[in-house]
């Protein structure tokens, strides 16, 4: 499904990534944890096609094509979805409207019709019971002033509208309380099947307790420096990342 | 026949008969704009717009117009509403065209010699109308209200009594069409609201052709005590059409007037609009929005008045700037020294999307007054690039996500018309000229 190899990336003239190899299978959940700063983020925005994240060298390959020259809508619309870990807020623009739009436009590109404004209700009401999210916020212009909770369960609830192949979560989990956790978790298992993918971004083993993943890796010094089961997680949870300069000889600790 | 001839020889032969005013009332507002002369360089008003080449221009007054043809009736005529309409051709009301349903006794919807002949004949509200004509448009100090008041050769005339709601919107619309050679037209609205009632105006300028024109348009509204205006104004102008516009609102007792100017188009538009505060407990509004391409000038000028306690404005300003358009506000606040308890609020947003586009806001504030709130700001910015990203990273394309966000920094505009039934109408058409800006 997501082949990553050797991807080098620079923000801001600054190298983050720095031969970065991964990759996801059908139907897998994978989660990066690292300490600040290791480039979590980058590889996430890398991934969406978000402008100022230049590649530098290495390839990604998504559904056996080459992603990196796609625009950020061609990858929405082939299944790729980004969870932002800051939310953007859009006044003028009612949420329900955005959504419509953009299921449209993904629709569109894969050559089916549009939604009706019936089947679009519905869906829009099964979701939200799906999460027990109360149909308020929908009624309200995108993200505009909503909390941070509210912004990550809005996340969530776009990713169960639009269905992605490969959701990306940027970091969804932090600053949650546990019902919103509850929320980011009930919504990545709802989407669960032989294909559907996931990359979660966590610096918390807890969201794992949730989201049980098939792989964790660790990401430090733009690449990747381990990699295990659900059980490196509870070890990082343990031991930090101290040891990680010393086993890899990258600093991880700057 | 059509004559041509400079503003100056207009203003010195005016057409020897009645128009707007008495022929003879006319002939005296002339010599006064001749005093006056068009603003300069130096005038600090006209700072950023010049009409150049006016005073040399030979200009038509278009008194024999064609009408309309039915396109362009309906190009400017607001969908899914159903209104009253006088039509107004190169400013004359043209009666074959006004389409006026049943109204409450005592309205008067018509053409201001209707009135004046109304009155002749023992109608007393056509008479107490006459009476507010030329009150506001401070014809003895701006040079332009003076050209229309001795030009104008008519007016569209509303007059509400007290406590009688208008049951429809009443749409003026307003067109030029030049004929041989530039135009000078001068449309001329008079709105009297009586106490305690109620009207919403839209009026609906444009100017159609490839011929250059410039239309020099008048509205004054009396807005008496406890009576609600709402006043709509979008303005479409041809790419060779200039324009000054003077908007002018008389607000009394616990009265409130909202007025809201949209330009769409044309070469140079100057927009005044002045609103006097009069007594206490008065409120204001003054929205505007402007959707600017190619090489379109617009300039607002706003000036709320507080004269008295206790009033309340707000004027909120909008535009967009494509490619080498120009926006500039000039806002003024000037609060009396007897105005206390004054709440004013100003703000100006521009979203400039070219580099090549320029925006200019200039609050002035006058405060004599020591208890009063007022508050301004102005913003100038481009596209959001984290908004354009977060809609395109959910599958929206980006010329898509572009017009998304046009339109969403347009709409909070739109969400200050409380006249309901005109917001989906003005949401079209917004949405149709901003296909053209992204």
């Amino acid at each position: 499904m997501l082949k990553i190899q050797d991807l080098h990336a620079t923000v801001a003239g600054k190298e983050i990534l720095k031969g970065l190899s991964l990759e996801v299978g059908p139907g897998e959940i994978h989660a990066i944890m690292g300490p600040n700063g290791s480039g979590k983020s980058t590889l996430a925005n890398v991934l969406a096609g978000r402008e100022g994240y230049e590649v530098t060298s290495g390839s990604v390959s998504y559904l056996g094509r080459d992603l990196l020259n796609q625009e950020p809508e061609e990858r929405a619309a082939e299944g790729i979805f980004l969870a932002f870990q800051y939310p953007v807020e859009i006044p003028g623009v009612p949420n329900l409207y955005f959504l419509r739009m953009a299921l449209n436009a993904q629709r569109r590109h894969r050559g089916q019709e549009e939604i009706s404004a019936e089947d679009f209700l519905r869906l829009i009401s099964e979701k939200l019971k799906l999460l027990h999210l109360d149909d308020g916020l929908q009624k309200r212009a995108v993200n505009e002033g909503f909390s941070g909770g509210e912004k990550k369960r809005n996340e969530i609830f776009q990713m169960l509208i639009l269905e992605p192949r490969l959701a990306l979560l940027d970091e969804t989990d932090s600053g949650l309380d546990i019902d919103a956790l509850k929320v980011v978790s009930d919504g990545v298992n709802a989407l669960r099947s032989p294909d559907f993918s996931a990359v979660v971004v966590t610096h918390y083993q807890r969201l794992l307790d949730h989201i049980v993943p098939d792989r964790v890796h660790v990401l430090a010094g733009g690449r990747i420096v381990r990699s295990g089961g659900r059980e490196l997680a509870l070890e990082l949870e343990r031991e930090g990342y101290g040891w990680i300069g010393k086993e890899s000889g990258v600093d991880a600790t700057r | 026949m059509s004559q041509a001839r400079t503003l100056a020889e207009w203003l010195e032969h005016p057409p020897a008969r009645d128009g707007l005013l008495s022929t003879e009332a006319r002939h005296e507002v002339a010599r006064l704009a001749t005093l006056l002369g068009l603003p300069g360089p130096r005038d600090e008003a006209w700072r950023y717009t010049r009409l150049s080449g006016l005073e040399q221009e030979a200009l038509e007054l278009g008194v024999e117009a064609p009408l309309p043809d039915e396109h362009q009736l309906r190009a400017l005529t607001p969908e899914g509403v159903t209104l009253d309409r006088l039509v107004v051709v190169n400013g004359r009301p043209v009666p074959s065209l006004c389409q006026i349903g049943p109204l409450p006794d005592g309205v008067g919807i018509g053409s201001l010699s209707a009135m004046r002949q109304a009155a002749r004949e023992g109608n007393s509200s056509a008479a107490q109308l006459l009476e507010h004509l030329d009150l506001l448009s401070q014809s003895r100090q701006r040079a332009f209200s003076a050209i229309n008041s001795a030009l104008a050769e008519d007016a569209a005339a509303l007059w509400v009594p007290d406590g009688v709601q208008l049951p429809r919107p009443l749409l003026v619309l307003s067109l030029v069409l030049p004929q041989a050679g530039p135009l000078l037209s001068q449309p001329r609205l008079l709105a009297v609201l009586g106490q305690h009632s109620q009207a919403t105006v839209l009026e609906a300028h444009g100017g159609f052709g490839d011929k250059a024109y410039l239309c020099n348009a008048v509205s004054e509204f009396h807005v008496q005590a406890h009576a609600r205006l709402e006043h709509v104004r979008v303005q479409r102008d041809s790419v060779a059409g200039r324009r000054v516009s003077g908007a002018f609102f008389q607000v009394m007792a616990g009265a409130q007037a909202r007025t809201h100017t949209y330009t769409l188009g044309g070469r140079t538009v100057r927009n005044e609009i002045r609103m006097e505060l009069v007594e206490p407990g008065a409120s204001g509004e003054i929205n505007g929005l402007g959707l600017l391409k190619g090489e379109t000038h617009l300039d607002n000028h706003t000036h709320v008045a507080h004269l008295a306690p206790d009033c309340q404005s707000h004027q909120g300003f909008r535009t967009i700037l494509a490619e080498r358009s120009q926006g500039i506000f000039t806002g003024r606040i000037q609060v009396a020294k007897d105005a206390q308890h004054t709440d004013a609020v100003q703000q100006c947003a521009s979203m400039v999307l070219s580099p090549e586009a320029r925006a200019v806001a200039r609050p002035q504030l006058e405060i004599l007054a020591d208890d009063v709130k007022c508050t301004h700001g102005s913003t100038v910015g481009s596209l959001d690039a984290n908004s354009l990203f977060y809609l395109r990273s959910r599958g929206i394309p980006g010329d898509l996500a572009r017009r998304i966000l046009i339109h969403a920094f347009c709409s909070t505009q739109l969400g200050r018309v409380r006249a309901s039934e005109m917001v989906n109408p003005l949401d079209r058409l917004i949405t149709r000229t901003l296909a053209d800006h992204a």
